[in-house]
């Protein structure tokens, strides 16, 4: 038990703290008491999310630090360490220059040119490492006509997710490379590229751990822009959604044609291939 | 048909300079050096577990062979430099690798013109 029963004080979020943090806390945390406010607190969920050894266990560890929020330890002062109106000061009237949008962020802990890279790299993966070979892929599925529809689907959703991650990109103050290769070659992901031989087993292994590399992508930009990036933190929890919805697919998939096991994905038919029913924000079962 | 048991894998002793610290551990010799590391219970930084994102990278201190084979793009210049890419190397003797050498990977790759995803 990290949290001794009764109501914990400032030395019980030092400790927790330490606990999650493996002894490592940043003086940006704490406050002047020795007690984390209401924002440290926030900071600290988020490190603790971007943490892969906390990552692992964050629900477990979400229960306490939920404790430790609703525990009269904490510092609710109004105004408090966050200054009002501080964000929309840094632009000046009429500047064109810079953006409250992405100054707010920034004010807020994004380190914002790592985000842009980040969204370039995974845009890369959505367009270039897994659309475009998804393509080829689903080509050489034949004979497997239900395997070809559902590569259909993840191919054409994650076509829909470079749409919608193209645009951020730019409103922070970002642009896509002017060369397709440098595109290419900075994509976070490997290209899915056709596998020798062509197997329905290889192809739906490679699908799979496409997936997988797009789910720790997006989770890595769910965990950056978490409590501080609210537009950007939406788009990629809905990027995210579709690829743990494809992660399954296609474990399901390679589960029966590779071992002959029933692993169901939970998988419901799309409205249409491609349908998207979070990046496109659509109903999840369109059609009568 | 050849009965004989399979070859049981080498085992080798890795040396991690982390930025908390020294640890040695033993990994195989068809483990990848980042599994081998979380189950001694050292969370290494990685993202894509391809051998692509560098995120994983690390540098060799001193003598050591790390077959990179399962990596997605690893070029001979890494090698050259001592990087390595832990998430999909395999050890092919003991080895002291510097962890958490992403930004200089990187920084060294976009020098050469190299990929460097998330740079």
């Amino acid at each position: 038990m990290l949290v001794d029963a009764g109501l914990p004080g400032p030395e019980d979020y030092m400790k927790v703290a330490r606990h999650f943090s493996g002894g490592w806390l940043p003086e940006h945390l704490k406050v002047p008491s020795g007690r984390l406010n209401s924002r440290a607190l926030m900071g600290l969920r988020v490190i603790f999310a971007g943490n892969s050894a906390i990552g692992k266990n964050y629900h477990t560890y979400s229960i306490h630090i939920l404790d430790l929020c609703m525990s009269r330890a904490l510092d609710f002062q109004p105004g408090g360490n966050m200054p009002e109106k501080q964000d929309t000061m840094s632009v000046k009237h009429g500047d064109i220059s810079q953006r409250v949008g992405v100054e707010v962020i920034r004010n807020r802990g994004v380190d914002v040119e790592k985000l842009i890279k980040m969204l370039i790299a995974n845009a890369g993966a959505e367009f270039a490492s897994t659309y475009y070979y998804y393509t080829i892929l689903r080509m050489h599925l034949a004979g497997h006509e239900d395997y070809k529809e559902i590569c259909e689907d993840a191919r054409l959703e994650d076509r829909a997710h470079w749409e919608l991650i193209v645009p951020r990109i730019y409103e922070l103050g970002g642009e896509l490379p002017n060369d397709l290769k440098a595109f290419h070659d900075g994509a976070g992901c490997a290209a899915a590229k056709l596998p020798d031989p062509p197997t329905a087993v290889n192809i739906l292994t490679l699908l799979l751990e496409s997936e997988r590399c797009a789910i720790r992508s997006w989770q890595a930009v769910c965990d950056m822009t978490f409590g501080k990036d609210p537009r950007t933190y939406d788009m990629a929890a809905r990027i995210l959604n579709e690829e743990i919805e494809h992660e399954a697919w296609f474990i399901e998939l390679l589960g029966w044609e590779r071992d002959k096991k029933s692993i169901p994905s939970g998988h419901f038919r799309r409205g249409e291939p491609g349908e998207a029913p979070y990046s496109k924000n659509r109903g999840f079962y369109i059609g009568s | 048909m050849d009965e004989s048991p399979p070859a049981a894998p080498n085992i080798f002793h890795v040396t991690l300079l982390t930025p908390r610290g020294e640890h040695t551990i033993v990994a195989e010799s068809e483990q990848h050096l980042w599994d081998a590391a979380q189950a001694a219970g050292i969370i290494l930084p990685a993202l894509c577990h391809q051998g692509r994102c560098l995120t994983c990278a690390g540098r060799l201190e001193g003598p050591g062979e790390v077959d990179q084979s399962d990596s997605d793009a690893y070029f001979p210049e890494d090698r050259e430099a001592g990087f390595v890419l832990l998430c999909t190397g395999k050890p092919r003797s003991d080895l002291r690798i510097r962890t958490h050498q992403q930004h200089e990977m990187r920084a060294y790759r976009r020098s050469l013109g190299l990929p460097a995803p998330y740079s």
